[in-house]
């Protein structure tokens, strides 16, 4: 059993709109993803709510939780509804009486209501609070020890881990060892013949041991002499004639073999030992605690017999350095996909803001928290196929998982753009970083499959409104371009024929001017082939970035830039002063202007530079970026001239991912 | 699925004793301490007077005391809530007994368990409101959905077919063709088939079912969701079943369905007395395989009578009890003298000597201390009103033949008060019998319920299982009815006030409002102020019989200093019942009662070998009850003529002497006897 949906109404930011908020789980672990006040607690509070919490806290509903509606009214009833599907025949056994059947599917609804009735919480009864089977709250209430089997394992972020696993009354881990089948393995302590051997008192039970404690410490001479003071020189003297008073010291124990049992495991604690020395090394850090926590509630979930095992960890990422993040991601993940015979499968919800913790996650077990809407990352849900799940699980890493956390996402194909682009939207006064834009840089592969990641399946069901912007370029060299690349000799080189080349020119789309633009225009169309919902990709106006930005207007620049570029070692290593590669560049590219006759021919040979790989175009943009600030700063460029020197491409992307999308944008494929 | 048997522990001598100790138990013989320790599929048939209940309820203990799992429970139905509220009086104070009463365990009535596990499941799975499970209140939903002439149209063509709207139950859960076309008296494309079938969809689709649709919807379910009959045996591994013998067919079926005999993995313990299989509605016989001789524990022994009783009475047991018949084990007062059981013969013409000869008997035989304790009653097998006419040949037809004042009462199991007085009066005589107020509050929170349904309010009420909880949650957001509905509480139960006619008329305005408040219905609807209006109580407070006036239908019978009251009553009612003494009527149904038993009252007959027909069985059974209430006196009152003619009678009067009755002439003119 697991629980498999959870439906909130007028709980805090959630209200009760036309579609309630709702949230879909996976058997094993379902990481909640999604920028501050998306909703994340509230998810992890409502279900704490609903199933309550294994632990000694008592999470209580406040008067704030009523959600505020925009109008500022406050609603009077809280309504969540939990679904668990995949029942086992002992869970429908236990809840025979709560469930319902769908079809051939027999499933658990709880249905968790709080009405309040009076404005001050100091009235003792302000909120009616009720608990009942079915989806719509038709069913019996459930009995409290049916809703005890639903408790839930919680663990709250930052929690104090090292208080948690040391010992006292009620302990975690006393709980935690109680449930281990062997803890009662022994022998019983028999007063009348106590263990004559070491070997004799090691055979016996935990409660065994205790009760020779007990016994050793009763007939400690310590003992019976203080016994022995107390009563002949305190006791009998207080005495009044004829009353017997005496005293008995003796050892503090349970009556019962479980309580003595259950005494012994109160006082032992979970420390770690140093790995090479093997001894305790005292304090550790909270992260290790943590851990070491973790561990043990998921061990006690996987070991007990019953009850719904689930575990609720709120940003496990906590006091952990990334590798070790990762490491418990692994490790969640094979608790869920339990081997080991008797340990069941554990459900893990978990509510993180680590582009760490999410990279390591698969992709179908996440769901995107937006604007109080979830957004399952599970293979029916996205526009990924099975074959994009595979990629994905293979290149998304930190960087790239980044963009979960965005408001807006660039995706680009390069390192050249992922430096340049947030240079130029500063200029242009929209600085990504203000308007949480992630700029992912792909490389040359798999630009689609990260789009698709924030494209849904079904668009009836919610959009994600976070745009993402693709940059793609043409790829289209101008007919001039290939003799200025060394491609070709002439126009009647051989290489224009070749069916192996693997670049390609203007008139390799028509003999006309129209024909060719009729030809770049379908190459444009398939370029945005996946476009849709929040998607859109803007190819680049011409051919690739640098070209474009020469064609557009920043030709001389970036020709300075590529010339730093060229120049970098010399230039790192102080045998060069930028001023004067500055100087030379600038002068070559007035000389390299006058020498041609159009803008193609000029913007080719600025990307010459690159195509000969004399300059990294990195490296380029890296100079370019440098340069076009200071020409800023000093007041040489303004955002309306930049503006002007742009290709109109990339201002596009760069508007797109920066505004914002209204929740009906795109609301049908194109 | 793990197996019942490795579920619990095996029962040991010591958990007997403890079993003993705490329910403070004589010692227990081998068949009882057998039923105690079986883990296994078993029928038990036990007499009267066995101390069924009691051992129900220790085995209960038993297990409850070793029960670990905390999803799986122990499932014990009945027809009555007597073991739930036997386990709440004798365990109540105990862990045990808690635990027992708690989840994952269940005890309830058939009906219960199958709406609670079965129908209800279902109907809200399937989005059917349920509105009331309630005869009643489903006749009058099924009423409203026609036009008054088409009620009176389809009333009339019913009850010409000898049914009416009332006897149509559901058959399907398609609403659209929700009757049974095998007993409707017409065709499908008929106008009177199209009402009544509207008429009863109507009600289902509004959510108001009888109590008997329930066993329609439970086997939808079965039947669309075969998987339930596991999930219910993995929930419930030891199921007991109480009063077997009175298991309708239909809730056998469904019972046997889920909870399978011969599935070795649960435990079916059934538990009845197959000689006492008579039923409230005179229908069907229920499981025939009761008990099943080779999986079967016999406790044959009673300590409610003593042999002589036993041994008059055995011979009328339907089914033979094994191993060596019916035996009494009831321990007699130190030198009391033999009580002599005695037939009455009177007069065909006149009855009316009867009942005093018999309060004279009682009188002489039967210690004061057991008259006062127990009820010394006087049954009849018929028990309707029927007008009595001088001239009647048959005379005494019927229990108010003997005694004019005799009135028919309900049965009280199915007796919902007409008034709002009576729930109260109810409410306060419950809450005085346990010892907290809970029973009462949910008669007054019934009662309330009633009252707002009457009030036609928008939405039709439905009580819940908690109704005070449901009623405080209901009205916490109207601080005044909140008020009334407290004050009243605290008037009737806390302080036990007695209600007069002048105080409840003082009230009614108040409760009228009260109803409106809960239901949203209007003041003032007639219905409402009918249910609202006063009467006296019909029963009188029987606490202080000895000074009082004798309470309701009780005959009282005066001899010098003393006197006893003599309960009248029909034997269903007496069935459970333990008296100090039983006095059987011979009354009439297509024969006289101790006319048509006669061959075994002589002796030519034993056991239910000559029983051929339904009739003949019930009334053998209704016999068996009716003498196995007694625990000191056994008396039987028969016609002269019930003894057959002037030879024949003698004959028998010889016969019934030799089997240890003593007979008692009773002469028209001197009704005192000679």
């Amino acid at each position: 059993m697991y629980l498999s949906e959870l439906t909130i109404k007028n709980f805090r930011q959630f209200g009760d709109g036309k579609t309630p908020f709702s949230v879909e789980f996976n058997r094993g672990v379902t990481a909640l993803v999604g920028e501050n006040d998306a909703g994340k607690t509230a998810i992890m509070d409502a279900i704490r709510l609903v199933l309550q919490t294994r632990d000694a806290d008592y999470f209580k509903l406040q008067p704030e939780d009523f959600h505020i509606t925009p109008q500022r009214v406050q609603k009077t009833e809280i309504e969540i509804v939990c679904r668990f599907s995949d029942l086992a025949p002992e869970d429908r056994g236990a809840f025979a009486e709560y469930l319902s059947y769908e079809g051939a599917e027999v499933v658990l609804y709880v249905q968790w209501r709080a009405r309040r009735l009076s404005d001050s919480t100091a009235a003792r009864r302000w909120v009616d609070i009720s608990v009942r089977a079915g989806q719509s709250g038709t069913g019996p209430n459930l009995d409290a020890g049916a809703r005890q089997l639903l408790a839930t394992a919680y663990l709250r972020p930052l929690r104090d881990a090292e208080r948690e696993m040391s010992s006292g009354r009620g302990s975690r881990l006393s709980q935690i060892l109680y449930s281990f089948p062997d803890i009662g393995v022994g022998d019983a302590f028999k007063e009348d013949q106590p263990p004559a051997q070491l070997v004799d008192a090691q055979s016996l039970s935990l409660a065994g041991m205790s009760d020779l404690l007990r016994h050793l410490v009763n007939a400690h001479p310590g003992v019976t002499s203080a016994q022995s003071a107390i009563n002949d020189q305190y006791l009998r003297k207080l005495a009044m004639a004829g009353e017997d008073l005496s005293s008995h010291i003796s050892f503090a124990e349970g009556a019962t073999e479980i309580t003595k049992l259950r005494q012994i495991l109160e006082r032992l604690e979970l420390g770690l030992l140093d790995n090479q020395s093997g001894v305790a090394r005292g304090r550790y850090g909270l992260g290790s605690n943590n851990i070491l926590f973790m561990a043990c509630e998921l061990l006690l979930l996987g070991k007990e017999p019953e009850g719904l095992p689930l575990l609720l960890i709120e940003e496990p990422e906590a006091h952990l350095h990334p590798q070790r993040q990762l490491r418990l991601m692994q490790f969640l993940d094979t608790a869920a996909k339990p081997k080991e015979q008797g340990q069941r499968a554990v459900q893990v919800i978990l509510s993180t803001h680590s582009p760490n913790l999410s990279s390591k996650i698969p992709i179908e077990n996440l769901v995107l928290i937006r604007n109080q809407q979830a957004f399952s990352l599970a293979q029916e849900a996205t526009k990924l196929d099975a074959g994009d799940y595979r990629f994905l699980a293979r290149f998304l890493d930190v960087t790239k998982a980044n963009l979960f956390f965005a408001k807006g996402v660039m995706i680009v194909e390069g390192p050249a753009e992922a430096i340049l682009i947030p240079t130029l939207a500063a200029l242009l006064g929209k600085d990504l970083t203000e308007h949480g834009v992630s700029i992912v840089n792909v490389g040359s592969t798999g630009l689609g499959r990260y789009a698709r990641i924030l494209q849904r399946s079904d668009p009836a069901r919610g959009l994600l409104s976070i745009p993402v912007a693709c940059i793609s370029d043409l790829d289209v060299m101008p007919d001039c371009a290939p003799l200025i690349l060394g491609k070709v000799d002439g126009d009647d080189d051989k290489a224009w024929q070749s069916t192996r080349r693997k670049w390609r020119a203007k008139r390799d789309f028509g003999s006309d001017t129209q024909a060719q633009a009729q030809g770049l225009q379908a190459l444009r169309k398939k370029l945005q082939d996946g476009d849709g919902q929040n998607v859109q990709t803007f190819v680049a106006d011409e051919w690739t970035l640098e070209y474009d930005l020469a064609y557009a207007g920043l030709g001389k620049e970036l020709y300075i830039a590529a010339t730093c570029a060229a120049n970098d070692d010399p230039l790192n290593d102080y045998r060069k002063t930028l001023e004067v590669v500055q100087q030379e560049a600038s002068e070559a590219y007035d000389k390299l202007a006058v020498g041609t006759s159009s803008k193609e021919e000029l913007a080719s040979h600025v990307y010459e530079m690159f195509s000969s790989k004399r300059a990294s175009k990195a490296i380029a943009a890296q100079y370019l970026a440098d340069l076009l600030t200071d020409r800023q700063q000093s007041g040489k460029l303004t955002a309306d001239q930049l503006h002007t020197l742009l290709p109109q491409y990339l201002i596009q992307a760069i508007e797109f991912a920066t505004g914002s999308i209204s929740q009906d944008l795109g609301g049908g494929e194109t | 699925m793990i197996p019942f048997t490795d579920l619990v522990a095996p029962v040991t001598d010591e958990d007997i004793d403890w079993v003993c100790e705490l329910m403070q138990l004589k010692p227990l013989d081998e068949a009882r301490r057998e039923f105690l320790k079986v883990r296994e599929t078993r029928d038990v048939s036990a007499c009267p007077g066995s101390g069924k209940t009691t051992l129900i309820v220790a085995k209960l203990a038993l297990l409850a005391r070793r029960w670990k799992s905390s999803t799986r429970g122990l499932c014990v139905l009945s027809h009555t809530n007597v073991a739930r509220e036997e386990i709440q009086r004798r365990l109540g104070g105990t862990a045990v007994g808690q635990r027992l009463l708690q989840y994952p365990h269940y005890i309830d009535t058939i009906h219960g368990f199958v709406s609670r596990f079965l129908a209800k499941p279902w109907l809200h799975s399937a989005g059917i409101p349920l509105t009331a499970i309630d005869d009643d209140l489903t006749h009058s939903a099924r009423r409203r959905a026609l036009t008054l002439k088409e009620y009176r149209t389809l009333n009339n063509y019913l009850e010409r077919s000898f049914t009416s709207l009332e006897r149509l139950t559901l058959s399907s859960m398609d609403f659209s063709a929700p009757l049974d076309l095998e007993t409707f008296p017409c065709g499908k494309d008929t106008r009177m088939y199209r009402l009544a079938a509207s008429a009863v969809g109507s009600a289902a689709r509004e959510g108001y079912f009888c109590y008997d649709d329930i066993f329609v919807i439970a086997q939808e379910l079965l039947s669309r969701q075969p998987s339930v009959a596991a999930t219910l045996q993995e929930r419930f591994p030891c199921i007991l079943l109480d009063e077997m013998q009175d298991t309708s067919r239909q809730q056998n079926q469904l019972l046997s369905q889920i909870f399978r005999r011969d599935n070795e993995s649960i435990c079916v313990v059934r538990v009845g007395d197959p000689n006492q299989a008579i039923f409230e509605h005179g229908d069907e016989a229920g499981d025939d395989s009761f008990p099943d001789s080779p999986r079967s524990i016999a406790i044959a022994d009673s300590f409610r009578f003593d042999g002589s009783i036993a041994s008059l009475a055995c011979r009328f047991a339907y089914t033979p009890i094994l191993p060596t018949g019916l035996q009494g084990k009831r321990a007699s007062e130190a030198q009391a003298a033999p009580i002599p059981h005695t037939v009455f013969v009177f007069p065909d013409d006149d009855a009316t000597g009867v009942l005093s000869a018999y309060g004279e008997l009682v009188l002489q035989h039967v210690p004061s201390d057991v008259i006062a304790s127990c009820a010394v009653s006087a049954l009849g097998a018929v028990h309707k009103t029927i007008e009595r006419d001088p001239q009647d040949k048959l005379s005494p037809r019927t229990v108010g033949h003997y005694w004019e004042p005799y009135v028919t009462a309900k049965h009280p199991t199915t007796h919902r008060p007409e008034s709002l007085i009576d729930y109260f009066r109810t409410a306060k005589q419950r809450a005085r019998l346990g010892n907290t107020m809970h029973a009462g509050l949910e008669r007054i929170g019934a009662g309330l319920i009633h009252l707002a349904n009457l009030q036609s309010p928008p939405v039709p009420l439905r009580a819940e299982s908690r109704i005070h909880r449901q009623l405080d949650g209901m009205l916490s957001l109207t601080p005044r009815g909140l008020r009334i509905y407290r004050k009243l509480i605290d008037r009737l139960l806390c302080q036990d006030e007695q209600i007069d006619q002048a105080a409840w008329t003082s009230w009614v305005r108040f409760i009228d409002e009260l109803g409106v408040l809960i239901g949203g219905g209007q003041r003032d609807q007639p219905d409402a102020m009918r249910f609202l209006e006063w009467h006296a109580a019909p029963v009188e407070d029987t606490e202080s019989a000895g000074q009082l006036a004798p309470a309701f239908n009780h005959y009282r019978y005066h001899y010098q200093e003393r006197h006893v009251d003599i309960k009248l009553g029909s034997i269903h009612v007496a069935k459970g019942e333990t008296h100090a003494a039983t006095l059987i009527l011979d009354t009439y149904n297509r024969t006289h009662f101790l006319k048509a038993l006669m061959p075994w009252l002589s002796g030519k007959y034993v056991n239910g070998g000559h029983c051929d027909n339904d009739g003949k069985r019930r009334r053998l059974m209704e016999m068996y009850v009716a003498m196995t209430r007694p625990s000191h006196l056994l008396c039987l009152a028969i016609r002269k003529s019930s003894l057959g003619n002037e030879r024949k009678a003698q004959q028998h009067l010889e016969q019934l002497q030799a089997h240890g009755w003593t007979v008692h002439h009773l002469n028209r003119d001197d009704s005192l006897g000679s």
